[in-house]
C-alpha cells in the first residue's frame, strides 16, 4: 500500500511539476477555468403536499449534520405588520404555556436543537435544527411551543426595547429615515408601517392569539433540508399541519409600490458626505416581465457605474439592490454616499443611463451577459441545502420564480427595452439625497437635472423632516 | 464526518504533500502550510455549486500605530486601487509619470515655501475677481440696452450706471494691485511656480487616462465573481469572494498581486473621502461603552479611527504598514465549497509561493486588564442591570473553559435561585464577545417590577462571583457543550458563514476553535478551576440601564 501510494505520489508530483512551470497567467482575462456542469435544481422536484394543501420542499442532503425545518410564513397581507413579527420573534425566542421555561429549554438543549427566526421582507422564517439523533425530541418540543406559546412580558419588553432602540440607532444615520419614508421602507420602522405606538397594542395576553392567526394553511410553505428519510419526515411534517388554521381564504395580492415619483428630494443635513438613494418601484413578483425587468437594472447598473467612474476617475460608486418590505412592495435601490457633487452627478448618470436603455435596443452580447450574471449570482440560493430548500419555500407560488434560471437567458434585447421603457422611466424615478444643501442643490442645478424632466423644482424639493417626531 | 479521509484522493494528497510540509489533520478542513508561512484551510462541501473564498491577514486596528488610529482601516481601502499591473493601462509609463509627478510636486512645494503667501493669494484669486466682475458689469449693460427685457424706470437706470461705474473702478483698482505684484522680485519665482504646475496638472491628467478607476471590483466582476467584499476589524483585515466553485483562480490571482505589489493610486483623493466621511455628531452609546470598558487598551479604540488621527496619515505610513502586515506569514487562505483541496494547495502554491516571509517581527499586543470595578447610569429602557467582565481572549489556552462557563451560567440553578428566587429580576441572558486578545462576557439581569437595582446589582454580583468559585454541576456542563455544539454545527452546510468563522478563527489565534469539536476535550472541573481563576478574580465593569420617568 506504502509503495503504491509513493508511487502515485510521485505521479502527481511529476504532473503538478509539469503544470507548474507554466507561467501564470499574466492577465485576469487569461485564466482557463475547468469547465462547470452544475445544473440549478427544480422546485418541482423537491415540491410534497401535504395536508391542508402545504407544501414542502425536501433537500435531503447526507453530507450535512444537522436536520434544519424551516417555516416560511407570508405576511404582506396581515393588517397589522408589527403583531406578525413581535409574536414571531417573542415566539422563536420563548416556551410553551404551562411549561416550566428553565426544563424546557435544557430539553432543548440536550436534543441539540436550536429554534431561531429571521424576517426577509414579508416572508416570516422560524427555522429549528437539531442533530439526526435528538431531532424527533426537538422536533416535539418545537410543536408545543407552536402550539400555545407563552409570551413573557419582560422578554416581550425586551424585544420593543430592542426594535427601538434599532431605529433609534437608525435615526443616528443622517436622511436614514427620511430616504425610508420616501421609498416607503416598511422593514426600517417607525417612518414606515411599523410604529411604536403600534407595538404598544401588543401584549403578552393578545399576542399568542396574534401567531396562532398567522399560522394558518395558506400563509405556510415549509422547506426542510439535511440527513433524512422523505417518508417518515413527511408523516413527521404532518405533526405542523395539524396545528394549522384554515386562515383567510383570498389573501391579498401583494400591492405594487407606488411613490412619490419624478422627483429629487433633497433633505439638509449637517453631514459632511452625501447619502442617498435613488430608484424605481417595481411590480410585484407575480408579473411575468420580472426577468426582463432584471435584467434591465442590471445593465443599468453596469453602465451607470462604469459611466460614474470613468466622469470622475474614481473607485466609489454605489450599491444595488431589490428591497422587499413587510407589505409587499418592491424597489430596486440605488444606495450611495458620496460628496455632494458626485451624489447629484451619479443621480444624472442613473437617470441618463436609464433614458439610454429606454431609447435604445441594448446589444444582444451585453443582454446576455446580464443574464449570465444573474443567473451566477442565482447560485447563492443554493450554497447549500438548507438555503435551497429555503428558497424554494419562499418562492412557492410566485409566477417569476428566482430559481429558474431559463427564464434569464431566454430574455431579447426588445423585451429589455420595454422593460425599460416601462418601469425604469424617468416618470417613475425618485431620489432622495441627504447632506449639505446648498451645495447639493447648486449643483443639480448646474447638471441640468430640471431640464431633463426631473421635478427639482417641487415644493418639497427643499423639505426637511422633522426627525424628533 | 470524515468524507475527506475516505476519498482516495487524501491518500495521494498526503503521500504528496508530506514533503511539502502540509499538516493532514483529523478534521473536515485540511490544513496546509506553505514555505513562506501563508497557512491555507480548504473545507470540501460537494454538491454547492460555489465557493467562498477569504484571504485574512492579521492586520486589524490593534496594530494601529500610535496616533495614527484607523490606519489598518485606511490601508485596506487603499488596496482597492490595484497593482503594478492591475488598473494601469501601461505599467511603464505610469511608473514613469509617477516619479515625475512627485519630483514636480516637491520642486513646486520648495518654490511655493519661497513665496510671500500674500503674493501667492493674489495672483492666483485676482484674475478670476476681475472675470468675474468683468461678467457682471456686461450684464447689466446689457440690461440697460434692454432687449427683450421689460423698460427700466429712470431710478433704476441710474442707480444700475452707478453700480457698473463702481465695479469698473473695483476693477481698475485690482488690475492696478497684480501689476505691482507683478514688479516686486518675487515675480520671477512665482512665474517657475506656474510653470511647474501647470506640469503637474498635465502630467496628472495623463496619468489619470492610462489608469483605471477600481480595477479589482472590475476584476472580479469581469470573472464572474458573485460577491465580493472586505472589512476591517480590531483584529484582522479579511478581503472575501464567493465565485463559482470552478472559478477560485480568479481569486488567487487577484488577492496574491494585492499581497506583493499593491499601488496606493489616488492616495490624497481616498484621504480626502476618509475625512469627509466623518460626522460632528456625537458617538451613540456603544462606542463609549467600548472605550469605557477596555480603557486604554487598542480594542477601545474606533476601528475607523478619528478625524484626528486620519489627518496624519502619509503614504510612508500606508506604505510602511502594508509591507509590515501584508505578508504570507501573517496570512491565511480560506476556500469552503465545490473544490478539490489538492488543486486548490497547489495553485495557491504557484500563486502566492514567490512571496516572501518578512523577518521583521512585529510585538504582539497584549490582552487588556480588567478595568473594573466601574459604574455606569444611562437612561433607556427596558430597566436593566449589566455586568461587564473583560476576560482573556479566544488565542488564550483558558478561553475554551470560559466560553464553557459563559454558557452554563444561565443553566445553574443555584445562579439562577439566587437572582430570580428572591423576585429581583424577571429575566436573566449572558453572551461572550471575543477578540483574539480579550472577551467580554456580559450578564445581564431584568429587575422585577418594583425591585431595587441595587439589590438587583448585588445579588446578581455575588451570584456569578459564587458560580466562578463552586463546581459545574453535570447537568449545566453538557448543556453547555450542546449548545456550543448546536451553534457550530449550524454554521456548517452554509459555505459563507463556514469560511467566515475559519477565517475569524485564524485570525483569533486559534481558527480550531471554529469547530464543532472544540470544547470536546474540556471536563467540567477543568472550567470550574479556570473560572475561579478568570470570572472569580475580575470586578465587573457595572451599567445600570434607568427608565425616565414621563
Amino acid at each position: 500500500m506504502k509503495a503504491i501510494s509513493t508511487l502515485l505520489a510521485l505521479l502527481l508530483t511529476a504532473s503538478f511539476a509539469t503544470a507548474g512551470d507554466q507561467p501564470l497567467p499574466p492577465r485576469v482575462s487569461d485564466i482557463e477555468y475547468p469547465i462547470s456542469y452544475w445544473i440549478a435544481p427544480l422546485a418541482a422536484d423537491s415540491l410534497r403536499v401535504l395536508d391542508r394543501d402545504v407544501s414542502a420542499y425536501l433537500a435531503p442532503d447526507p453530507r450535512v449534520r444537522r436536520i434544519a425545518v424551516d417555516l416560511v410564513v407570508s405576511v404582506y397581507d396581515v393588517e397589522v405588520p408589527e403583531a406578525a413579527i413581535l409574536a414571531a420573534e417573542a415566539v422563536a425566542g420563548g416556551t410553551p404555556r404551562g411549561e416550566d421555561p428553565g426544563a424546557f429549554r435544557e430539553a432543548l438543549a440536550r436534543s441539540g436543537g436550536r429554534i431561531a427566526l429571521a424576517c426577509r421582507g414579508p416572508l416570516l422564517v422560524i427555522g429549528l435544527t437539531a442533530p439526526p439523533e435528538g431531532f424527533d425530541a426537538a422536533f416535539a418540543l418545537f410543536l408545543r411551543l407552536l402550539r400555545d406559546p407563552r409570551v413573557e412580558g419582560h422578554a416581550l419588553r425586551a424585544l420593543k426595547a430592542g426594535r427601538l432602540d434599532a431605529w433609534r440607532l437608525r435615526d443616528e444615520t443622517p436622511g436614514l429615515r427620511e430616504r425610508e419614508t420616501y421609498f416607503q421602507i416598511a422593514s426600517g420602522g417607525e417612518a414606515g408601517f411599523l410604529t411604536a405606538s403600534g407595538m404598544d397594542v401588543w401584549t403578552a395576553g393578545n399576542l399568542p392569539d396574534a401567531f396562532a392567526s398567522l399560522l394558518s394553511a395558506r400563509r405556510i410553505s415549509i422547506g426542510v433540508s439535511g440527513p433524512f428519510q422523505d417518508l417518515p419526515m413527511l408523516d413527521t411534517l404532518d405533526g405542523i399541519t395539524k396545528e394549522l388554521s384554515e386562515g383567510p381564504k383570498e389573501p391579498r395580492t401583494p400591492p405594487q409600490a407606488s411613490t412619490g415619483l419624478n422627483k429629487l428630494v433633497l433633505v439638509g443635513t449637517d453631514a459632511p458626505l452625501a447619502s442617498g438613494t435613488a430608484g424605481f418601484p417595481l411590480p410585484p413578483l407575480s408579473d411575468e416581465r420580472n426577468a426582463a425587468i432584471e435584467v434591465a437594472l442590471n445593465l443599468l447598473a453596469r453602465r451607470a457605474l462604469r459611466a460614474f467612474q470613468a466622469r470622475h476617475q474614481v473607485s466609489s460608486g454605489f450599491e444595488t439592490d431589490i428591497r422587499h418590505d413587510p407589505a409587499g412592495h418592491r424597489h430596486a435601490l440605488f444606495s450611495f454616499r458620496l460628496p455632494p457633487p458626485w451624489a447629484v452627478d451619479l443621480v444624472s448618470v442613473l437617470l441618463e443611463e436609464a433614458n439610454r436603455l429606454a431609447s435604445n435596443l441594448a446589444r444582444d452580447r451585453d443582454v446576455l451577459a446580464a443574464a449570465e450574471t444573474i443567473k451566477r449570482r442565482r447560485r447563492l440560493a443554493f450554497a447549500c441545502s438548507r438555503a435551497q430548500a429555503r428558497t424554494f419555500a419562499s418562492m412557492h407560488g410566485v409566477p417569476g420564480d428566482v430559481t429558474k434560471m431559463d427564464g434569464f437567458t431566454a430574455v431579447t434585447a426588445g423585451e429589455v427595452r420595454d422593460a425599460a421603457e416601462a418601469v425604469l422611466a424617468p416618470s417613475r424615478f425618485l431620489a432622495v439625497i441627504s447632506g449639505p444643501a446648498d451645495g447639493i442643490r447648486s449643483r443639480a442645478e448646474h447638471v441640468g437635472l430640471g431640464a431633463r424632466g426631473l421635478d427639482i423644482e417641487a415644493g418639497d424639493f427643499f423639505l426637511r423632516l422633522d426627525r424628533t417626531k | 464526518m470524515r468524507l475527506r479521509v475516505a476519498h482516495a484522493a487524501v491518500l495521494l494528497a498526503c503521500a504528496f504533500l508530506a514533503a511539502s510540509g502540509a499538516v493532514a489533520e483529523d478534521s473536515d478542513v485540511i490544513d496546509y502550510r506553505l514555505d513562506n508561512g501563508l497557512t491555507l484551510l480548504v473545507s470540501q462541501r460537494s454538491g454547492v455549486p460555489l465557493a467562498c473564498c477569504r484571504l485574512v491577514y492579521r492586520a486589524g486596528s490593534v496594530f494601529d500605530p500610535p496616533g495614527k488610529e484607523g490606519l489598518a482601516d485606511f490601508v485596506r481601502r487603499l488596496t482597492f486601487h490595484g497593482t503594478g499591473d492591475l488598473g494601469s493601462a501601461d505599467p511603464q509609463a505610469e511608473i514613469h509619470l509617477r516619479a515625475e509627478l512627485k519630483k514636480t510636486t516637491a520642486l513646486r512645494d520648495r518654490q511655493f515655501e519661497l513665496l510671500p503667501a500674500d503674493m501667492v493669494r493674489k495672483l492666483n484669486t485676482l484674475p478670476r475677481k476681475i472675470e468675474a466682475a468683468r461678467n457682471l458689469v456686461r450684464t447689466r449693460l446689457k440690461s440697460l440696452a434692454g432687449g427683450n427685457l421689460p423698460p427700466m424706470s429712470r431710478e433704476e437706470m441710474v442707480s444700475t450706471l452707478d453700480f457698473v461705474r463702481d465695479r469698473e473702478r473695483h476693477i481698475r483698482r485690482m488690475m492696478a494691485e497684480i501689476k505691482r505684484v507683478k514688479k516686486s522680485a518675487h515675480y520671477r519665482k512665482f512665474q517657475v511656480l506656474r510653470v511647474l504646475e501647470e506640469k503637474i496638472e498635465k502630467n496628472t491628467e495623463r496619468l489619470l487616462a492610462i489608469v483605471t478607476p477600481d480595477p479589482i471590483r472590475r476584476a472580479y466582476r469581469r470573472g464572474g465573481a458573485i460577491r465580493f467584499a472586505s472589512r476591517t476589524g480590531p483584529d484582522a483585515t479579511v478581503f472575501s469572494a464567493a465565485l463559482p466553485a470552478n472559478r477560485v483562480e480568479l481569486f488567487l490571482w487577484v488577492e496574491s498581486r494585492r499581497m506583493t505589489g499593491a499601488v496606493f493610486r489616488q492616495f490624497e483623493e481616498e484621504k480626502n473621502l476618509v475625512l469627509r466621511s466623518f460626522s460632528d455628531a456625537p458617538p451613540s452609546f456603544s462606542p463609549l461603552l467600548r472605550r469605557v470598558t477596555f480603557a486604554d487598551h487598542p480594542y477601545a479604540r474606533p476601528v475607523r479611527g478619528t478625524r484626528a488621527s486620519a489627518e496624519t496619515f502619509s503614504p510612508d505610513d500606508a506604505t510602511s504598514f502594508y509591507k509590515a502586515h501584508y505578508r504570507p506569514d501573517r496570512a491565511a487562505l480560506v476556500v469552503v465549497g465545490d473544490v478539490d483541496p489538492d488543486r486548490i494547495y497547489f495553485l495557491a502554491s504557484r500563486y502566492f509561493g514567490p512571496a516572501e516571509a518578512s523577518e521583521q517581527v512585529l510585538p504582539a499586543p497584549a490582552a487588556p486588564p480588567p478595568t473594573g470595578p466601574l459604574h455606569m447610569t444611562r437612561f433607556a429602557s427596558p430597566p436593566c442591570v449589566e455586568l461587564r467582565y473583560v476576560l482573556p481572549g479566544a488565542s488564550d489556552e483558558d478561553w475554551p473553559a470560559i466560553q464553557c462557563f459563559a454558557r452554563a451560567l444561565p443553566h445553574r440553578a443555584r445562579f439562577q435561585e439566587a437572582v430570580l428566587g428572591p423576585g429581583l429580576a424577571e429575566h436573566l441572558d449572558v453572551s461572550l464577545e471575543t477578540g483574539a486578545l480579550g472577551s467580554v462576557m456580559t450578564v445581564r439581569a431584568f429587575p422585577s417590577p418594583g425591585a431595587s437595582l441595587f439589590r438587583l446589582a448585588a445579588a446578581l454580583k455575588e451570584a456569578v462571583r459564587i458560580a466562578a468559585i463552586l463546581p459545574l454541576g453535570d447537568t449545566a456542563f453538557q448543556a453547555a457543550r450542546a449548545s456550543w455544539k448546536a451553534e457550530t454545527a449550524d454554521r456548517l452546510g452554509a459555505p459563507g458563514v463556514e469560511a467566515d468563522a475559519l477565517a475569524l478563527g485564524f485570525a483569533r489565534g486559534a481558527w480550531r476553535m471554529a469547530e464543532a469539536g472544540a470544547l470536546d476535550g474540556l471536563e467540567a472541573e477543568d472550567v470550574s478551576g479556570t473560572a475561579g481563576r478568570t470570572v472569580g478574580a475580575v470586578q465587573p465593569v457595572e451599567l445600570w440601564t434607568l427608565e425616565r420617568k414621563p
